[in-house]
């Protein structure tokens, strides 16, 4: 083993701390990776000219150009067409629609973006769990997880993937084709549906969804807010004679007066005009009194007259999406109610339903708003790019008359790559290009498609990745890896680097993970006088099987709220998937990847 | 020559032709150079992708973020302020610290960031000193332009040249580099706006002349215009439009009005909002098209002939109703009913949506279809009958419009009705899509019959004729609406001041598209304004013409200025939208104010540390771009927001075709061709020949493309002559960052044209001189700075 030198130290460091930030989670992955790249940098762990490199990296460009080509294919409504199919082949069985329904999701996320896929399943999914009458909870893992080994069936389907292909190919070692993973791939997708129908099932829970429990909250109680005007007929009136209680089964919780809060009620307390007062009770019994006495509905979840026009008004679930600039923001900061015309009626969030002063409550990326708000108005909230609405989305904002034009490019991009021997960074800026050149999408929206976490992310790790080969970390780790596994065989190695690469992509991102651990996988293999391709491969799976937790994978949080799942569900139904696909690959990837060409 | 250079020419050609036409938008036209680049082999995909990650690149998008920083933690609106607080009320004085304020503040922020955040500050002033907007607004533009050829960082133009001197091995620029030459331009400019450019400027300023707030700048006759479409509508005691909310009363949508205001009981209120109740002898304030009103209320419009049984049973051997209930696999599910386009495949009116036994009566052309809904479609009996045939699309039930259970359960109030047009009716001659008969009163033609033919289910381009019997399909309250809003009470000619549209809850402003918006290209009924933002849009501002009716479906530009009325609570809320920028200096929200010390540290101790050498100039920003971030001056979705990547991806697009020309001789051979066109009149006429060319250029494609491909064509040139590379280079940076001759050579010239109420001439009349100034000092002074020979 070579002795550790001061740059390895260093690039060691560096390497521990930026893990230690991505489990703490107190910052977003991008900003540290752009302090990882400045770290790396500003120490002059690699030349100069190097330090930006990861932005022009072909795994960079490929990625962000993935983000447009599946923007195109969504705005045309290719992906409402394959949503629709799950309506049309699900039968009436459970485990039918579970397999339907990862099939469909997992071969979209092949040629889609992971967390796209889930998203523009979620509302199809939703309205199916309504009509089959099997509990959302029970298929919403199942959805989260298929767009997660769906990936694994190409080159393009998710970022480690293109990673793998990208560091092996900067290394002059052979690399990857487009379909290369696809056997693997379709093995790993097959088991994990197998294990999902048969034994998964059985381990997911039966939960409440996060909107029917919101609902049955909004029937037990409810908070509302009423200003007494002067004119009012109880102003002036006590508790008592106000009759709230006797007829209209409501409690006055507090009084708000002269910006004092007064809780001391008794029945003899007497209301006065201006006063606030913080009622409780039944929707209906709030907006019956509402009504009778005519009061000022002052709160966040203020009720229209026009919202008790029950064709006009409409109650929906939506979800934070997933690239929400809402985060860590209230309601009251961006003027929900005034910019929507949508009020709020009670958030989900963690499996607590916060019902009250929910104006003030700082959003948090997998929570469930239940909202009411005029039908109307409803496009508008699909539209934003905040919001995830858990309803079938109105076709219209699709260009279905493109659809089959977006299909075309798609193919073409594949025909490119495979036949023509473009490389695949190219292919999918040409059929980026071509998406935008056409119609499909708007230069616009394709750069709002774009994820730009992932690409800065991405962009500012690749540049530790390199200094780990420049400094010789890579080596030096892969030394160490080799010397104590090494005596147990290339099983037991190939082994370990999957198991190190599934540990560690559980609190950092894949893609982190995949550019932290592909580059020892490589030397290892070397070392080892064996295919790095095998090895490669192990990492990247490896790195794509976050099922143990919700924060594991952005998918996985999305369907955190809707399914009203907690935190070890996850566990509960990926650790024994983590398991059976440990098992699957380490007996098919050295038949299909020979570990010695 | 060789293949490659003509393939490479092609692709400049090519480019540069796209460029001029305006097609396609710019960042997609780099990303076509590039994929014709890779394709063609002229570079390897490396190379094709190194843009990317060019430390100019980088650069770029992390002075996007420091300039993020600094406007939403306030310190360049603080300091812009303060500044022209003290500016005084003389328009010479003004004009001077308007445009110094500018250029120092965009020497180290993006130039349409500037712009975009003094607009409203500038657009103040001239209201409280009453000088128009037009004498102030392209200083600005200017000001600001100018500002940025002083640093390094002050436009991409800079970063870029400095980057490919580094690249062809020399010294790049340094961060202050810049400073003499820009200064001494800056003055320069400064001097000539104020001693000739002045005189050379409009006088206009289309919110005072729109609203006709100003007193004595404006013109009687523009003001008139506003005038000619406002009235004051009376609702006469005993009308059926009392206790209707504005929405049902149909005044809006039906005449083509924006109701501004209302008069009750001789209280103003200046926000009304669709579900205001009306009340008797309530006096609206409309706007729009009076005529048309006073069409409906001076003449006969359609005379509802007999309302009895007979006309029913007469007409249902002819038109019948039928439920349609939508079955699992039906092809409908999902899909709206104008997806389906029911009334012109299939020749019939859905006149209700049965779901979960809700019937459901309005707003049913945008619902899309679920399992089990049920449709009463309305038509003739063969129409109706294809479903008998099309089984897969639902289970298909005769009835007719009498039947009990039909009525109840739709909630019918529907019946058929017999109605003629009188002679001198403003209808006759209109097709039926024209005569708006369903879209304000509701009413369905069934059949159009007249002595000589009767057409059932008349198509919407069907003319009207005077005498035409049409059977309609209609609430019979909708036709007592039509009777109220015929006796509505206009007045004209009102008295502006007693009018007073300005006051505390509501008020006119003005608003232009913010330079990174995404609504170019769509019109203001597609993007919901009026629902979403609660404003209503009076006029707007184009190419120094105002605009005024049929603004819905008016497709926006970027440079167009709005004139929008509404409560200011509404106003509030459109100034928080990134698309729009409110001109009113006090809609400008501070997003973070207690972080403004921290965001003008972190901007100090990035040019300190630049300054002092010890940090390259892409890494001493991107540690300010991160300390921004980890500061909490901006978020980073907000970091990404304020990147221009419409600017990074053209840049990092068109590095390869610079990389092309270098290394397929192509940029030596336009060097020798430049070199043998002007070379023998000396190096000044060199200078002059490479600073027209580059300056025609920049007219025609964006500033930081004509560096990229100028700066090998300079260096080669250089090497030839034997002159200085940092020089030209110099000389390039300045000509590609003049584009004052045009609006479209600058986003921050477009975006002061609406304001300004500015005609393309405006900008010829004062850049071309402005231009030729700047040549001239660039080619006499520069030398002085950068020897030409090293």
């Amino acid at each position: 083993m070579d002795s550790i030198t001061v740059d390895i130290a260093l690039t060691l460091a560096i390497m521990l701390i930026a893990v230690i930030l991505f489990a703490s989670e107190k910052l977003r992955v991008d900003i540290i990776a752009l302090m990882v790249l400045l770290a790396v940098g500003l120490i002059g762990l690699i030349p100069p000219e190097a330090v930006f490199a990861g932005f022009a990296s072909p795994a960079v460009v490929t990625v962000w150009a993935v983000y447009i080509v599946s923007a195109g294919l969504f705005k045309t409504g290719v992906a409402d067409i394959l949503g629709e199919q799950i309506t049309r082949l699900s039968g009436k069985g459970e485990a039918r629609l579970i397999v339907v329904i990862m099939l469909v999701c997992g071969l979209m996320s092949a040629f889609m973006n992971n967390i796209g896929a889930t998203a523009v399943l979620l509302p199809a999914v939703v309205g199916i769990s309504k009509k089959a009458n099997v509990p959302l909870s029970r298929l919403l893992i199942p959805l989260s997880f298929a767009s997660l080994m769906g990936g694994n069936m190409t080159l393009i389907g998710t970022p480690p993937n293109i990673l793998a292909t990208n560091i092996l190919f900067a290394r002059d070692l052979p690399s990857f084709s487009f379909f290369d993973f696809t056997p693997t791939g379709i093995i790993i997708f097959a088991t994990g549906i197998i294990y999902m129908a048969t034994v998964g099932r059985r381990l997911l829970p039966n939960r409440e969804s996060s909107e029917e429990q919101m609902v049955a909250q909004q029937q037990r109680e409810y908070v509302s807010e009423f200003r007494i005007l002067p004119e009012n007929p109880i102003a002036g009136q006590s508790l008592l004679e106000s009759r709230l209680g006797a007829d209209f089964d409501l409690s006055v919780v507090a009084i708000l007066r002269d910006g004092e809060v007064r809780t001391a009620l008794h029945r003899e307390t007497r209301i006065q005009a201006n006063d606030l007062l913080i009622v409780e009770g039944s929707a209906e019994n709030l907006i019956h009194a509402r009504r009778e006495l005519g009061f000022v509905l002052e709160s966040e979840h203020a009720l229209d007259v026009e919202e008790l026009d029950p064709e006009s008004v409409h109650v929906v679930e939506a979800t934070l999406s997933p690239r929400s600039s809402m985060v860590d923001r209230t309601l009251r900061d961006i003027r929900f109610r005034d910019r929507f015309g949508f009020t709020a009626m009670a958030i989900w969030r963690h499996g607590e339903i916060i019902s009250k002063r929910l104006r003030d409550v700082e959003l948090e990326y997998g929570d469930s708003l239940l909202l009411r708000g005029p039908r109307d108005r409803l496009p508008a909230l699909q539209e934003a790019q905040d919001f995830l609405v858990l309803e079938p989305v109105i076709m219209e904002m699709r260009r279905r008359d493109k659809t089959l034009l977006a299909v075309g490019i798609m193919a073409l991009v594949l025909l490119l790559a495979t036949f023509f021997n473009v490389i695949i960074s190219m292919a999918m800026v040409i059929g980026a290009v071509l998406m935008v050149l056409t119609g499909c999408l708007t230069m616009d929206e394709a750069y709002k498609s774009i994820e730009w976490r992932s690409v800065f992310l991405i962009g500012g790790m690749l540049t530790l990745g390199i200094a780990m080969e420049t400094t010789g970390t890579a080596q030096f780790l892969a030394d160490g890896l080799v010397e104590t596994l090494g005596r147990f065989g290339p099983m037991v190695i190939l082994a370990g680097i999957y198991i190190m690469a599934a540990l560690i992509t559980e609190p950092m991102s894949n893609a982190a993970a995949t550019v932290l651990m592909v580059p020892i996988a490589i030397d290892v293999a070397l070392g080892l006088g064996a295919n790095p391709q095998t090895f490669a491969l192990a990492t990247v799976i490896g790195a794509s099987t976050s099922f143990l937790t919700p924060v594991g994978h952005q998918a996985n949080v999305l369907v955190f709220g809707p399914g009203g799942y907690r935190f070890f569900d996850y566990t509960r139904v990926g650790a024994p998937l983590n398991l059976a696909l440990f098992a699957v690959t380490m007996i098919v990837l050295p038949i299909i990847w020979p570990l010695f060409p | 020559m060789t293949t490659e250079n003509v393939l490479v020419l092609a692709i400049l050609a090519g480019a540069i032709i796209l460029f001029v036409t305006e097609r396609l938008r710019v960042d997609l036209i780099a990303l076509l150079v590039l994929s014709g680049l890779a394709l063609t082999g002229l570079v390897t995909p490396a190379e094709a992708l190194s843009g990317f990650s060019n430390a100019a690149v980088v650069t770029v998008w992390a002075v996007f973020i420091l300039s993020g920083g600094l406007s939403q933690t306030g310190v360049a609106s603080i300091i812009g302020r303060q500044v022209m607080r003290i500016a005084g009320r003389n328009e010479v004085q003004l004009m001077a610290v308007i445009m110094l304020t500018a250029a120092i503040m965009s020497a180290f922020m993006n130039n349409v960031g500037v712009a975009a955040l003094l607009l409203p500050v500038v657009i103040n002033i001239a209201r409280q000193t009453r000088i128009p907007a037009s004498k102030l607004l392209l200083p600005l533009a200017v000001g600001a332009l100018l500002g940025g050829m002083m640093t390094l960082i002050g436009t991409p133009p800079n970063i870029l040249a400095s980057d490919a001197l580094r690249a062809y091995g020399f010294e790049p620029f340094q961060l202050f580099d810049f400073l003499p030459m820009g200064l001494i331009l800056t003055v320069a400019g400064i001097l000539f706006m104020i001693l000739i450019g002045r005189r050379l400027l409009p006088t206009r300023d289309p919110v005072q002349t729109l609203s006709g707030q100003a007193n004595g700048t404006m013109e009687p006759t523009e003001l008139y215009e506003l005038e000619e479409r406002l009235a004051l509508i009376t609702v006469p005691s005993g009308s059926r439009l009392a206790g209707k909310s504005l929405a049902e009363s149909r005044i809006g949508r039906a005449l083509d009005l924006t109701i501004l205001g209302l008069q009750r009981e001789g209280r103003k209120q200046m926000t009304v909002r669709p579900d205001t109740v009306l009340q008797d002898n309530d006096r609206l304030l409309a706007l729009g098209m009076i005529q048309r009103l006073e069409d409906l209320s001076s003449r006969p419009y359609l005379v509802v002939e007999d309302t009895g049984d007979t006309v029913e049973q007469l007409a249902s051997r002819e038109v019948g109703v039928a439920e349609l209930k939508i079955t699992p696999d039906s092809p409908f599910i999902n899909k709206t009913i104008s997806q389906i386009d029911v009334r012109q495949i299939y020749n019939l009116t859905v006149l209700a949506i049965l779901r979960d036994g809700q019937p459901r009566r309005t707003n049913l052309q945008d619902m899309p279809l679920q399992e089990g809904d049920t449709l009463l479609l309305q038509g003739t009996q063969p129409s109706l009958s294809i479903f008998d045939e099309l089984e897969q699309f639902g289970e298909l039930r005769y009835s007719n419009l009498s039947d009990r259970r039909i009525i109840r359960n739709y909630r019918l109030e529907e019946r058929l009705l017999i109605a003629h047009i009188p002679d001198g009716s403003p209808l006759v001659g209109k097709n039926l899509l024209d005569s708006r008969l369903t879209d304000t009163f509701g009413l369905v033609a069934l059949a159009i019959i007249r002595p000589s033919s009767t057409e059932l289910m008349p198509s919407s381009d069907t003319q009207l004729q005077s005498g035409d019997k049409i059977l309609v399909a209609g609430n019979p309250e909708d036709l007592l609406n039509l009777r109220a809003l015929q006796q509505l009470k206009i007045e004209r000619q009102l008295d502006m001041k007693q009018v007073e549209l300005e006051s505390a809850e509501a008020g006119l402003v003005e608003a232009v598209l913010s330079p990174r918006t995404s609504l170019v290209n769509k019109n203001l009924r597609q993007i919901h304004f009026r629902e979403k933002f609660g404003l209503s849009v009076l006029a707007i501002w184009r190419n120094g013409r105002a605009y005024r009716s049929n603004l819905n479906q008016m497709t926006l530009q970027f440079g167009d200025a709005f004139l929008l009325y509404g409560s200011r609570e509404k106003i509030s809320l459109l100034s928080s939208e990134t698309d729009f920028l409110v001109l009113q200096e006090e809609e400008q929200i501070v997003a973070q104010p207690r972080k403004a010390p921290i965001a003008a540290l972190i901007m100090v101790g990035v040019i300190g540390t630049v300054l002092l050498g010890w940090l390259p100039i892409a890494i001493a920003a991107l540690v300010g771009a991160a300390l921004m971030v980890l500061t909490g001056c901006l978020s980073m979705e907000d970091a990404y927001h304020y990147i221009d990547w419409r600017a990074v991806f053209l840049i990092a697009c068109m590095l390869p075709l610079g990389i092309a020309m270098e290394q397929t001789g192509t940029a030596s051979l336009l060097a020798e061709g430049m070199v043998n066109l002007v070379g023998d009149l000396g190096e000044t006429a060199l200078l002059a020949g490479l600073f027209i060319l580059t300056s025609v250029l920049s007219q025609v494609m964006p500033n930081p493309v004509v560096t990229v491909l100028m700066a090998p064509i300079a260096i080669n040139t250089a090497g030839d002559q034997g002159l200085s590379p940092y020089a030209l280079m110099m000389v390039v940076a300045i000509a590609a960052s003049a584009s004052f001759m045009s609006p479209v050579g600058h986003p921050a010239n477009v975006l002061v044209m609406g304001p300004g109420g500015y005609r393309f001439s405006d900008y010829i009349r004062i850049g071309i001189p402005l231009t030729i100034l700047v040549l001239i000092i660039t080619l006499f002074v520069l030398p002085i700075f950068w020897p030409l020979f090293p």
